[in-house]
């Protein structure tokens, strides 16, 4: 593995300051990348790599059974926030899709859109999603907005 | 030359506006939105329908109108609510429509950019940030 930059720190507390199901998801990925290249020099890193993976994955899953975990964390101090730009990603690419609609986002995933917002709300509610992204998109005929 | 110093680099995607995502909580509720950095908005402005999923009774709030651009007065209703984005948290007023369809939450001068030094370098998509304490 290459060692790591300078620059590269701000990148990597970015990385361990995400959400666990993300940092997860990541770690994930980048396991998968590193299984593609199939050098063996990386071995050890892989290793690594796969028992951080099933660490995060184990300490998720007790989490998911222990919901009155969630509670006290808001008791707690600052909570972690999601990593809101994925949704503003999404938002961009498909604003056109959904004009005139509130959209109820976890990331780059949608989970309800309609002209109702608090239905939209709800369902982002039932849905159980980590503080889900609840934005109106403007319809794509709206004129330029000036309040 | 002034020399500005800046914690916080946000380069917005959006194409129709400088468009912050932030955290809003109210009473231990909070709901994650957007809002639209309005440098010629008196006040932060959200839509109704944010105080309402925050569990707010907007019209128990402070009534306070405002005068748009295109004329007439547009109601609204201040509560003091907790703000969140780009790793800065602010307490502030925030006034809520009275009526549901404002199509866009606005982060204007009292309650955000009062407290903020802010930068702005809209060729780039790019906004400079520190929280002023």
């Amino acid at each position: 593995m290459a060692p790591i930059q300078p620059g590269q720190n701000g990148i990597l507390r970015q990385a361990l300051d995400l959400p666990d199901e993300q940092k997860a998801r990541l770690l994930e990925e980048m396991l998968q990348h590193e299984l593609g290249s199939s050098e063996e020099n990386n071995r050890p890193f892989l290793t690594t790599l796969a028992e951080a993976v099933t660490r995060l994955e184990g300490r998720i899953q007790s989490r998911a059974t222990a919901p009155e975990s969630a509670a006290s964390v808001q008791n707690s101090g600052p909570r972690r926030r999601p990593d809101p730009a994925p949704a503003m990603e999404w938002l961009r690419l498909h604003s056109k899709e959904y004009g005139g609609e509130w959209v109820a986002l976890d990331g780059g995933r949608l989970i309800a859109h309609g002209p109702d917002a608090m239905e939209v709300y709800a369902a982002a509610e039932a849905d159980g999603a980590y503080l889900p992204m609840i934005d109106y998109i403007e319809p794509a005929d709206a004129l330029p907005f000036i309040f | 030359m002034p020399d500005l110093s800046f914690d916080v680099t946000h380069i917005y995607t959006s194409t129709d506006g400088i468009k912050i995502p932030l955290v809003i909580s109210f009473g231990g509720k909070e709901v994650q939105t957007s809002g639209y950095a309005d440098c010629g908005s008196e006040a932060c402005i959200f839509s109704n329908e944010i105080g309402q999923m925050l569990g707010i009774d907007v019209e128990a709030g402070e009534p306070k109108s405002f005068g748009p651009a295109s004329g007439g007065t547009f109601e609204t209703y201040g509560h003091l609510v907790i703000i969140e984005f780009l790793g800065i948290t602010l307490e502030s007023i925030v006034y809520f429509a009275k009526f549901p369809g404002l199509r866009r939450n606005l982060l204007g001068r009292s309650g955000w950019l009062s407290k903020l030094r802010f930068g702005l370098v809209d060729y780039d998509s790019t906004v400079f940030l520190s929280h002023l304490t």
